[in-house]
């Protein structure tokens, strides 16, 4: 396939975290791409590295997907034959504080991209949703590992703008045959690219464990708050399904590529290894990547948490030929090796590095 | 009660439910600002609600996504709380057109939530639907359905609500000051029980009883009753039917219970706003065929897919806390939604009917909008300001003195152009009146020495509201009203005023009620009403020389020539007016002619008499007669002579001024015709008719003696 031109795909918020890592994979697998971003919580050096990394081009628009005609402009300057739609605020706990941006970015947005791809007939369309949309799956009718199947319900207002975009999405397939979509709800992501040179941004004080323990092995932060010891697991802490952000991307151009072949109007797929991990089992991953003991206290359950959040990635294995390559520890060695290279991510006027 | 000068918003204002909402909020004190794009309304909703709460209200056509717009309007007023109507809301289209839903719908609330956000106001009621439950009998023991239940909607429209309802709710967790109620209603049905507001039946009707109205009318063959073999008591499902009125009272008892929360707190809350009893469909169809007062056509079909037995709501939440309850029956919904249907077979559409706004260029403001009837043969158009008659075109020709540009009738030259006078047509001796011992001293704004056209601030200067527009078979109806205030230019009593113009193909009929408001603290005033239209039979651009008058009364009250106010005296004209009179310069009327002299015979309410002609006219050269006929006793001649505004000179146009004797207020014998007291009512009515006559019937006009008053046609 490569060197063969499959195509010209738009990625919105592609100077992102998982936007980045799949424009990677796009290249490489042939595809053009232009990247829409309007930069509010990325960087254009991310896309600098992207063109290192593969030696190829990548068309930049920094647009935000709220400013109608600019997104027009886009479209009709770009022969554009398929979106994949990473662009949106996606910090849960910010989400709470600021509930409107979220609505108003990640909605507004939204519909303005459909609306465009429908004035220019682009049929193939991958949105980036979250598993965030199956709530608390440990309530009635729910199951573990989480199958598509699993009734939603968004437990913040991130949560809820996935919830709603899908809807909108599922609503407009509908009575619009020329959208064809697939919804990727991943579990939780991870890891950078193995170079070292694309990463997962750490501005301010990160939200995830992982990117969490990184800080905490560089010195920036003293130690990892552990939130409860006592569920009923191997070790007590919870279990989450931890996903490197390359197979994720991987799975984005799968899902594209599956898309161009078969037409599905609206699916569902589960991003997720299948293999829940819990706080420690990171803990001690990321330890020893970084080869020696990270600091960590116990500290009470958060109200919301859940003992067992693991995916079940059948459907994806088996429709997109899709499944996770790349093991817990994998995931740990190369964000260590992201954060040594570049402890402040993007932030280039610091050039200290961790000796 | 509100606070003086804070408003409440409320956006959809125009809208079917939205509409009933406003007039109970004006009903409960408070001050109402309307925003509606009207893209799904009428500005007309709006009108008859002015019309039945007496009442202006603030409107802005905005759309909620224009954040600029609506942040403008948060500048100008202080806004207290919102209640938020405005959406998209047909289920089925919902399907078809699920983008413009979630744009409008959502992003429209999103918007509207910012703004109020950065205006500091978070107090909103928004409402929702029990569609945000899809189908409750999927838990067991849900019906009725509590605000427990678990939401799953199952359509695009219900997904917006559900949506709305969780970003108010995101909002109070993130800032627990906001207030946030949320009614979930049930199925509304009925209309308001004036007959004048109700649901537009634009397009197929998506309701049970809106398309049964429609089935009674005659515009849709039967209703199609989707399955009788359900577990019912007859078969058909069983929904929760709730008045419109009681939906509408429901948002005030919401925006009461949270306006009492303390300044530091907030809240978030549903309520089920339904009635606890649920109707089958054919309950519904027989309480409507009785009050139709015959069967309607049905057939009976297949289910409907996703259609469910039962979706009663348990209203128990709002009858507790919020101290409301439906309490108008499925009889009195059926009532009041046949009435509506009867009146407005078509909604707000009315054939020979259109308006535009008046206003100065570059102003939007609704209160001023200029009507226009049109027929085959004559186009009449009215404006809201003073009621007036801005032109009367006859096969093509413009009869009356009239501007198109609405900011000259603002000038202080204009003389009262096609303006409905009032509250006191003609003069009065001093500025002052006496009645039961008390002596009312009024504006006095000609030479500071009379009351002319009831003061500076006449019904000449104005804005009417409404007008209520109708179709009859032949004719058509526009229906102002006015309520002009205690004291204003020193009248005593608050009085309001009905206009009524009926229009046919060839006459323009005004009518004139007024009566004095219960709620007015005192209980007497003076009452003399007119049209002060400018006719000029040759216009444009002419004067009424060589235009000839006929009256059938030669007898006109003899005045002071300096004060020009009558000196009691009822005399002969010089000349006799009952023979073709031909207007020249030489010849100018400003007098009051008498109709009937037997004064004593007139009530204050004259309209019960038969019209009787008091002029005709015609000119010379153009194939139009114009008939002046009246039930009133008097009527002042005027030849215009020294107006002098933009195109319109000395003697542009005449005016044939019908109403009671010039003064009658301080004239013992007369006042009788013009003092209103409580409880009564002063009438009257006119008609200007015109006929095409060619010019050989003009010549034989001219050489006629006389015709016998009353027995002309």
């Amino acid at each position: 396939m490569t060197g063969v031109h499959e195509g010209t795909v738009l990625v919105t918020g592609g100077a992102g975290y998982i936007g980045s890592h799949t424009c990677v994979v796009l290249l490489e697998k042939g595809y053009d791409v232009v990247i829409v971003d309007n930069l509010c919580n990325s960087r254009v050096e991310a896309v600098h590295r992207i063109e290192k990394l593969t030696g190829k081009k990548v068309i930049f628009h920094q647009v935000d997907l709220l400013d109608e005609p600019a997104l027009d402009k886009v479209f009709a300057n770009q022969n554009i034959s398929a979106v994949i739609h990473f662009a949106g605020l996606k910090a849960v706990g910010e989400s709470v504080q600021v509930p409107l941006s979220y609505y108003k970015n990640n909605i507004s947005g939204t519909i303005n991209l459909i609306e465009c791809m429908k004035k220019y007939n682009v049929r193939d369309f991958v949105f980036s949703s979250s598993a965030t949309v199956y709530g608390d799956p440990t309530r009635p009718g729910g199951t573990i590992p989480i199958p598509e199947s699993c009734p939603r319900e968004g437990t913040s207002p991130y949560g809820r703008t996935k919830l709603f975009i899908e809807n909108i999405i599922e609503d407009e397939t509908k009575v619009n045959k020329s959208l064809n979509a697939a919804l990727l709800r991943y579990f939780n992501p991870g890891g950078a690219h193995p170079s070292g040179e694309l990463g997962e941004d750490p501005l301010g004080i990160p939200n995830n464990l992982l990117p969490y323990i990184a800080q905490v092995a560089v010195g920036r932060l003293d130690h990892l708050n552990v939130f409860g010891d006592d569920y009923p697991t191997s070790d007590g802490t919870p279990i989450r399904d931890y996903i490197h952000v390359c197979d994720l991307a991987e799975a984005h151009v799968a899902a594209l590529d599956y898309l161009r072949q078969h037409f599905v109007s609206c699916r569902p797929w589960n991003l997720g290894s299948g293999t829940g991990s819990t706080v420690f089992q990171v803990l001690n991953a990321f330890s020893k990547a970084v080869g020696r003991d990270l600091p960590y206290k116990v500290t009470p359950r958060r109200a919301g948490d859940v003992v067992n959040l693991t995916a079940n990635p059948t459907r994806a294995n088996e429709e997109l030929k899709w499944k996770t390559s790349r093991s817990i520890y994998e995931i740990c060695v190369d964000t260590w090796r992201w954060q040594q290279k570049y402890p402040y991510g993007f932030d280039l006027t610091h050039t200290k590095t961790y000796k | 009660m509100a606070v003086q000068d804070e408003y409440i918003l409320v956006t959809g204002g125009a809208g079917y439910i939205g509409s009933h909402t406003v007039i109970e909020l004006i009903n409960h004190g408070y001050k109402v600002i309307i925003v509606d794009n009207l893209c799904n309304s009428c500005y007309d909703a709006v009108a008859r609600v002015e019309f039945i709460v007496r009442k202006s209200i603030k409107f802005f056509k905005l759309d909620l996504r224009d954040k600029e717009g609506l942040a403008q309007i948060f500048d100008t007023f202080k806004i207290k709380g919102v209640i938020h109507f405005a959406a998209l809301k047909a289920v089925g289209e919902s399907m078809k057109l699920p983008l413009e839903y979630y744009d409008n719908n959502i992003c429209g609330t999103i918007t509207l939530l910012n703004v109020m956000r950065e205006h500091r106001v978070k107090t909103v009621v928004f409402s929702s639907s029990a569609t945000v439950y899809g189908d409750a009998t999927r838990f067991d023991n849900m019906i009725p359905i509590p605000e427990s239940c678990p939401n799953d909607p199952t359509n695009p429209y219900g997904k917006t609500k559900y949506a709305i309802e969780n970003i108010i709710k995101d909002l109070h967790t993130s800032d627990n000051t906001w207030r946030g109620a949320i009614l979930r209603y049930f199925n509304p049905i009925g209309a308001h029980p004036s007959g004048l507001l109700g649901e537009d039946p634009l397009g197929i009707p998506n309701n049970l009883l809106p398309f049964l109205a429609q089935v009674a009318i005659g515009r849709r063959e039967k209703l199609l009753v989707f399955g009788d073999d359900y577990d019912s008591h007859d078969g058909t499902p069983i929904r929760d039917y709730i008045h419109v009125v009681d939906l509408a009272k429901g948002h005030i008892a919401a925006l009461n219970y949270l306006n009492k929360i303390n300044n530091s707190e907030g809240m978030y809350r549903e309520w089920n706003l339904g009635t606890g009893k649920g109707s089958s469909v054919f309950d519904i169809y027989h309480a409507f065929c009785k009050e139709v007062g015959k069967d309607l056509p049905y057939e009976v079909v297949g289910r409907r897919t996703g259609d469910v037995l039962n979706l009663t709501a348990s209203p128990n939440r709002a009858n507790s806390e919020l101290k409301w309850k439906a309490e108008l029956s499925i009889t009195d919904a059926c009532r009041d939604l046949w009435k509506w249907t009867i009146e407005n077979p078509f909604g707000f559409q009315i054939d020979n009917y259109k308006w535009k706004l008046f206003n100065t260029l570059g102003i939007m403001d609704y209160k001023n909008r200029l009507h226009t009837i049109c027929f085959q043969d004559l186009e009449v158009s009215i404006a809201n300001y003073g009621a007036l008659v801005q032109a009367v075109r006859y096969k093509g020709r413009n009869l009356v003195n009239g501007f198109n540009d609405f900011s000259r009738y603002k000038l202080k030259e204009n003389p009262f152009f096609g303006a409905t006078i009032g509250r006191f047509a003609n003069r009065i001796a001093n500025g002052q009146f006496e009645v039961d011992g008390h002596l009312y001293t009024l504006c006095k704004n000609e030479n500071n020495k009379t009351t002319l056209h009831g003061g500076n601030n006449g019904f000449d200067k104005q804005f009417f509201l409404g007008p209520i527009a109708r179709q009859y078979e032949d004719y058509n109806t526009l229906e102002f009203i006015l309520v002009d205030k205690d004291g204003n230019n020193g009248f005593p009593s608050d009085l309001e005023t009905l206009v009524k113009y009926t229009i046919k193909n060839n006459s323009l009929e005004i009518e004139y009620k007024s009566v004095i408001p219960e709620y007015s603290k005192l209980n007497v005033t003076a009452v003399n009403l007119t049209n002060h239209s400018y006719w000029n039979l040759a216009s444009p651009n002419k004067t009424i020389d060589g235009t000839i008058i006929k009256s059938t009364t030669n007898v006109y009250l003899k005045v002071n020539s300096e004060t020009s106010l009558p000196t009691g005296d009822i005399v002969e004209w010089q000349n006799d007016i009952t023979k073709p009179t031909k207007l020249d310069p030489n010849i100018s009327f400003d007098n009051c002619f008498i109709v009937d002299r037997e004064a004593s015979k007139f009530c204050l309410d004259t309209r019960k008499y038969s019209l009787k002609n008091i002029v005709e006219v015609i000119h010379p050269s153009v194939p139009v007669k114009l008939v002046v006929s009246t039930t009133e006793p008097a009527f002042q001649l005027y030849t215009g002579d020294g107006n002098d505004i933009c195109e319109f000179q000395s003697r542009s146009g005449f005016c044939v001024e019908t109403g009671r004797f010039i003064n009658a207020l301080n004239n013992e014998k007369w006042s009788k015709q013009v003092i209103l007291r409580k409880g009564e009512v002063y009438g009257a009515r006119s008609k200007f008719s015109l006929y095409a006559q060619d010019l050989e019937e003009n010549k034989h006009f001219l050489d006629s003696a006389s015709y016998n008053s009353g027995e002309y046609y």
